[in-house]
């Protein structure tokens, strides 16, 4: 008679679950939005877990007031970038695992392809905005995605499908659509937030990445169970209660609409409109607007290249006069402009996004790059 | 009775287009039972209960209908949601820390 020895390895008490498949999590992408209190738990569960490779979206910096509530930063990372402070200490968790930090803004940093290449998306974001930015790309790439929220003593999961059931676009409420527009100028630019933050702590944190974490581990098996894609959990502390809602849909939403196959260019900082055209007449479509110019009408115009995203209301105040300037944008590189020789990386396309290029046929083309 | 909603019926006054209902926060710590207009929107009712709870103005609320376990659309009617008497409402708050 022979006994086997028991597992010891990292993952064995993982391999003890029915339906289990690690190695189907090792192969899997997860992009995470947010790297702040929840951001920080979601993560440091997906490592634990043994996703294999995390994409770690965030433009802020680490505060003071973060580390109350963030299990992965310390003293002295404030004033560090969430995103690579939080890679780093990932790996500490997971050496086998490959996390990537990309400190940027949903709205004009990410590209398309990126959220393409992630088997799942996990938002632990702080505004309707950055949701309504995380939704489209998403919606566009297909590739599902999971909201998570955070309250003092609640919190709330939301699962999104590109192919199934309400987007986060679908159930916004005209209260959210005046705060959405109140975060832009009438220019279409950025303006400050209300700052201030809200009242959390680290227990719904905790609550939440591990509902997120939940989440992501049934469907990354394919497996149902949790929630249904356009549904919502809310989870409340006191008193007890979890409740799962189905959201409403919108069949007029228009965040719906799956990219379909694409083909492969160079990256963004070698790759210009003119090449993606290959000679012909036409147009390569951005997928955002590109300011060429801020033009105030006492001073004239002054030349930019600047996604309409990254400019906030400030930057188009006029240094000569202090007026407001107006913006002349473009989201289509036409062939006979100059700028059609620039590479697209100088006119603010990230790394792996998608643009359309509109030749004697129409295609959408992935750009390369080197976060994947 | 004291009108809870602008649009608000007493019980003597009900019509045969109105429903009676419990509306309440889901902490549960507001609870009323009302008597509304079935063409009330579901955005009427939020902000009816924003004014009249005094609910934090810088979050956004959404109702649920505890029965169907569903969040009904903001501008949909209580009638068109299927909403009926003897349901009762729940004021839900929408989450919105992350970082």
């Amino acid at each position: 008679m022979t006994f086997a020895l028991p597992d010891r390895s990292r993952f064995a008490r993982h391999r003890q679950i029915a339906g289990w498949d690690q190695e189907r999590l090792a192969a899997a992408t997860v992009l995470v939005a947010g790297c702040g209190a929840l951001g920080n738990e979601a993560a440091k569960n997906l490592a634990l877990l043994g996703v294999g490779r995390l994409i770690l979206v965030d433009f802020d910096r680490i505060e003071e007031s973060n580390l109350v509530r963030s299990v992965l930063f310390r003293p002295g990372d404030v004033g560090r970038p969430k995103a690579a402070v939080a890679a780093e200490r990932l790996a500490d968790l997971h050496p086998e695992g490959r996390f990537v930090p990309l400190a940027g803004d949903l709205w004009c940093d990410v590209g398309l392809g990126l959220v393409r290449a992630a088997r799942l998306a996990v938002g632990c974001l702080d505004s309707v905005n950055a949701r309504f930015a995380l939704n489209r790309l998403a919606m566009r790439a297909g590739t599902p995605w999971l909201d998570g929220g955070l309250g003092v003593a609640a919190c709330q999961v939301a699962r999104y499908d590109p192919r199934a059931g309400a987007c986060y676009e679908c159930h916004m409420t005209p209260e959210m659509s005046r705060r959405f527009a109140e975060r832009f100028s009438c220019a279409g630019l950025a303006r400050q937030g209300r700052g201030g933050g809200v009242p959390t702590t680290a227990v719904s944190a905790a609550l939440a990445g591990a509902l997120l974490a939940g989440e992501a581990v049934a469907i990354l098996h394919g497996q149902d169970g949790g929630l249904r894609p356009g549904q919502r959990l809310t989870a409340q502390l006191a008193p007890y209660r979890l409740e799962v809602d189905d959201l409403p849909g919108n069949p007029d939403c228009c965040a719906h609409g799956v990219l379909g196959p694409v083909e492969s260019a160079g990256a963004p900082h070698g790759v210009s409109a003119r090449d993606l055209l290959g000679g012909e007449e036409g147009a390569v479509e951005l997928g955002f607007e590109l300011v060429t110019a801020l033009v105030c009408v006492r001073c004239g115009p002054e030349a930019v290249l600047v996604p309409r995203p990254r400019l906030r209301r400030e930057d188009a105040l006029c240094p000569g006069c202090g007026n407001e300037r107006a913006v002349d944008w473009v989201s289509w590189i036409e062939s006979e402009m100059s700028i059609a020789d620039r590479p697209l990386h100088e006119l603010g396309v990230p790394a792996h996004h998608v643009v359309r290029v509109h030749g004697t046929r129409t295609r959408d083309v992935l750009l390369g790059g080197t976060l994947l | 009775m004291s009108c809870w909603a602008e649009r608000c019926y007493d019980w003597e006054e009900a019509l045969d287009d109105t429903m009676t209902l419990t509306i309440r926060t889901l902490d549960r710590s507001r609870q009323a039972q009302v008597t509304l207009p079935s063409d009330y929107t579901v955005e009427e009712l939020i902000e009816a209960s924003r004014h009249n709870w005094k609910l934090p103005g810088d979050t956004d609320f959404t109702i649920r209908l505890d029965r169907l376990g569903k969040q009904l659309g903001a501008r949909d009617a209580l009638h068109a949601a299927g909403v009926r008497t003897g349901d009762i409402l729940e004021v839900v708050p929408l989450l919105e820390a992350g970082a």
